[in-house]
């Protein structure tokens, strides 16, 4: 299923899983970054 | 502040930009309606994730030809970065399954070279961890990440060499125009993300090999060794 052309759509709601992803996406990254970020330069391995 | 600190904060600012115009300016997509959305998460996070295993391709590449551990560390970060990425990947492509194909996995082509490329540069990381000899692991993981590394070309092409329920790779000529400004911002957001991310996942696997290759080895202690009162070593 090709995910680039406009229109109304054939499948009806669903907005909890596109909420899923996203939500999932920025708490991945974001916890992710914090841990980086948050260690002092040459951290425990 | 080092340079990664500006870079991650533009590259969140970018992508949740691109996100937001995805999610609440850009039109419902024809076929799948609401759920199309998840494009404009799913499409850059593939992207990166590729981008960071062609780094560690890279990076493992230049390893073995100087054997430095500035590139060293770099598969290390790589790998990192590019497994959590693949892993959110996955996950994206399972929640966008359910309600388009009816299911949350499917040993499609492309969904299983992915699963096998996450399982492989995990095995990388994994490599590292076991092999406490620092020549030796990095040797060994640099390989390991060379051989990981064929399958990138196989994920890539297998929408195109066999017939598969994933899509074949979207382009400027056929996305909507409607679509294409949250998709090149959630990109561009996402790429700066990662970029900071592995450099500075890069700065500390630096400073802990360098540690631990200046660190010299200790020996092991005699069992029978006993220090005297006076501090004299008896035998």
């Amino acid at each position: 299923m090709d995910p680039t052309q406009v229109g109304s759509g054939v499948i009806t709601g669903g907005s909890e899983y596109v909420w899923a992803v996203y939500v999932v996406t920025w708490l991945v990254i974001g916890l992710y970054a914090a841990r980086v970020f948050a260690t002092a330069e040459g951290g425990a391995r | 502040m080092r340079w990664e600190t500006p870079v991650l904060a533009a590259g969140l600012a970018v992508t949740a930009a691109g996100h937001a115009l995805g999610l609440f300016v850009a039109p419902p997509e024809a076929m799948m309606g609401e759920v199309g959305r998840i494009f404009y998460a799913h499409v850059p996070t593939a992207w990166v994730c590729m981008l960071a295993y062609v780094g560690c391709f890279v990076a493992a590449v230049v390893t073995l030809w100087t054997g430095r551990w500035a590139w060293d560390a770099a598969v290390e970060a790589t790998a990192e970065v590019g497994v959590l990425l693949n892993a959110l990947l996955l996950f994206q492509g399972a929640v966008w399954g359910r309600p388009t194909w009816g299911v949350w996995w499917t040993w499609d082509p492309r969904l299983t070279t992915s699963a096998v490329m996450m399982v492989l540069f995990g095995g990388v990381l994994l490599l590292r961890k076991l092999v406490d000899q620092p020549e030796r692991r990095l040797s060994l993981s640099s390989i390991a990440a060379i051989v990981a590394a064929a399958d990138l070309p196989i994920v890539y092409f297998s929408v195109r060499w066999w017939n598969t329920l994933h899509q074949q790779q979207s382009s400027r000529q056929t996305v909507d125009s409607a679509m294409q400004s949250p998709l090149a911002l959630a990109t561009a957001g996402m790429t700066l993300v990662a970029v900071a991310l592995v450099v500075r996942r890069w700065r500390h696997a630096k400073a802990e090999l360098a540690a631990e290759v200046e660190e010299p080895a200790l020996p092991d202690l005699p069992m029978q060794v006993e220090l005297a009162t006076d501090g004299r070593e008896v035998r």
